[in-house]
């Protein structure tokens, strides 16, 4: 066994790791602060422990209310926004929160503004029980998992936890970290 | 002497069930022969020197459990840390805890190559790649817990499995490839279930360009194992969430191509193929004989497509000069193939699923009383109950009928084993005449 290419490999494992820590630290090195609104709810992961599973308002985008340059007729939503493809969502500062206020498939379509980078979850002509006219898109943006310390996930679960705010890094290229949760009424 | 590990042991084990007395040194088998090699010698049949030669080539191994205990323990200590960060204890602060695994992982490395490569101790150098392995994963999981990357993260024990994978590449050890196939498979389980690809070609190169090679290169019959039940899981996530009415055609085609495989000048692992493909076809009909009114009707285009794939595939192989010594087994598969397809193709009745069994155990069983493989005849042996009990409680059919088909059955081997028994003593006979 040749010790060179041993110690190789266990720096390309290290080289990984620090590269991994690196990527996501730039984001929140160098990304604008926004706060999203959010409906917390607890499950497990097997290797990295508790975790409060966050939605977020801005990842349910009906498509009456923001705009979609990219696509003129929402008939065609369905195979134009297929599942698992990357969309560009920008957000508009609105009250205390950003709300999602276009979508585009074209990162130029966000101009100057500051947007997120996300993928389809799945498109619908219905929301809150109700079918609708114009269907709604359903995204995730990779930052739906907030870990938190043995035996406190529940915590957030709790009704006066109705209303809790997530606290996002977001950088120039769309990519996105989560700096913390911010309680109601705070 | 050889030190042998606890993973040795398994793959001892595993040996045993699929090599029984066919070769290879084996270690119980290994006193035995050193007792017979003592009892010729003092019988005089071999000379001193003889018997040093004989020995030597027989080692005594060792079992300790102090060869078992660091292995375990590597585990173990390998989980307790991966669930030590799991439990994201806020006493120690972000940067601490990534300089502790960061410094584990290199003072693990550090003691593994210190132990396994300078002063030869095996089974402690290989407990702590093990354990380095899996403090690569908790890194990873770690790294994925501080920066809240979402929970779904199959990229997460790809890039672990890679890692690790990485390492059993350079270091060709056996325990470390194991742990990176089933990283692996467990990747390809999680992806699989929630992207639900048509065909999984990521996970296909992966197994077919770095798994199966690595573990031919360092000879792992557990390792060769993972990858074909790695295989199999594969193709049966991809289409049982896209056609899953063709899976038990995939599945006895697959199963045939193992058995082709291992029949054909497959080296080391060619019972192994064997085997599993025995199994899979065998355990595919046994299962689907449950299943009265399926039919392929439903997915008749990729059902068509397949049909036309194992037609050319057992065409190719027959007409294939390298196959020309097995082209009897490959007709027999062929014909079994064949006839597993009219069964589910044409809802045939119930009881035909128990003929083509039938005609598949007895294949076996004849084919492991020519080779003397009693692996082999076993097998033949359980599939034979099994389906004889499945057959007398299938419901699906009427009494009248199930008793015709066993009668017959039964008169048939009966007939059969009859007229072996006549061929054999007319062989024995005429090989007794000519010596007189």
């Amino acid at each position: 066994m040749n010790k060179k290419t041993f110690y190789l490999v266990v720096s390309l494992q290290a080289l990984f790791l620090v590269g991994m820590i690196l990527i996501n630290q730039s984001i929140l090195w160098c990304g604008q602060e926004v706060i999203l609104e959010t409906e917390p709810i607890d499950p497990y992961s097997l290797f990295s422990g508790e975790y409060v599973s966050l939605r977020y308002k801005a990842a349910h985008i009906p498509l009456d209310k923001v705009q979609h340059p990219d696509l003129n007729d929402t008939n065609r939503a369905a195979e134009h926004y297929a599942r698992g493809s990357r969309v560009f969502v920008q957000l508009e500062k609105q009250g205390d929160a950003w709300q999602a206020v276009k979508i585009s498939k074209q990162r130029k379509d966000m101009g100057n503004n500051l947007y997120m980078t996300a993928r389809v979850d799945w498109i619908r002509h219905w929301s809150e029980g109700k079918k609708t006219e114009v269907p709604h898109i359903w995204v995730h943006y990779g930052i739906e998992s907030y870990y938190t310390p043995e035996g406190t996930a529940r915590n957030y679960e709790r009704m006066e936890m109705r209303g809790l705010k997530v606290k996002v890094a977001v950088d120039s290229y769309g990519r996105s970290k989560i700096i913390g949760l911010i309680p109601p009424n705070k | 002497m050889e030190k042998r590990t606890i993973y040795s042991y398994i793959e001892y084990y595993y040996y045993r069930i699929c090599y029984d007395g066919t070769g290879g040194t084996i270690i119980s088998q290994n006193s035995r022969i050193k007792k017979e090699i003592e009892l010729w010698r003092s019988e005089g049949l071999i000379s001193p020197e003889q018997t040093q030669l004989l020995s030597s080539r027989y080692p005594e191994t060792e079992f300790r459990a102090t060869s078992i205990l660091p292995m375990l323990g590597a585990i173990l200590l390998g989980v307790g840390i991966i669930l030590f960060f799991a439990a994201n204890w806020p006493i120690i602060p972000v940067a601490i805890k990534l300089i502790l695994i960061l410094s584990a992982l290199f003072t693990c490395h550090y003691f593994a190559y210190k132990y396994r490569y300078e002063k030869n101790n095996v089974w402690l150098g290989n407990s702590l790649l093990l354990l380095g392995g899996i403090l690569f994963g908790a890194a990873i999981f770690l790294i994925a817990q501080i920066y809240n990357i979402n929970a779904y993260y199959p990229n997460g024990i790809l890039f672990w499995g890679l890692g690790v994978m990485l390492m059993a590449w350079v270091t060709g050890e056996r325990s470390v490839t194991v742990l990176s196939i089933l990283l692996l498979l467990a990747w390809t389980v999680s992806d699989c279930s929630k992207t639900h690809p048509l065909i999984p070609w990521m996970h296909l190169l992966i197994l077919f360009l770095l798994a199966f090679p690595l573990a031919y290169r360092v000879r792992s019959a557990i390792a060769v194992f993972l990858c074909q039940v790695w295989l199999v899981i594969a193709l049966l996530m991809s289409i049982s969430s896209n056609y899953e009415d063709i899976i038990p055609l995939v599945m006895i085609f697959l199963g045939s191509a193992f058995y082709l495989r291992g029949r054909h000048d497959e080296e080391l692992y060619g019972l192994l193929y064997v085997a599993t493909g025995m199994i899979m076809v065998l355990t595919t009909m046994l299962i689907f004989s449950l299943f009265s009114d399926w039919d392929l009707l439903y997915v008749i285009t990729p059902a068509i497509v397949l049909l036309g794939a194992m037609l050319v595939g057992f065409i190719t192989v027959l007409l294939l000069p390298s196959y020309r010594h097995i082209r009897m087994e490959i007709a027999a598969v062929g014909l079994i193939n064949l006839m597993f397809i009219s069964y589910l193709t044409f809802a045939l009745p119930n009881l035909f699923i128990y003929f083509v069994l039938f005609v598949a155990i007895v294949l076996v069983i004849l084919q492991g009383a020519g080779q003397h493989n009693r692996f082999m005849l076993n097998l033949g042996l359980v599939f034979f109950y099994v389906t004889v009990l499945r057959g007398y409680f299938d419901y699906a059919s009427r009494y009248m009928d199930r008793s015709l088909f066993f009668i017959i059955g039964g008169i048939i081997l009966l007939l059969m084993g009859w007229w072996l028994n006549r061929q054999r003593y007319k062989i024995v006979s005429a090989w007794r005449d000519a010596h007189e």
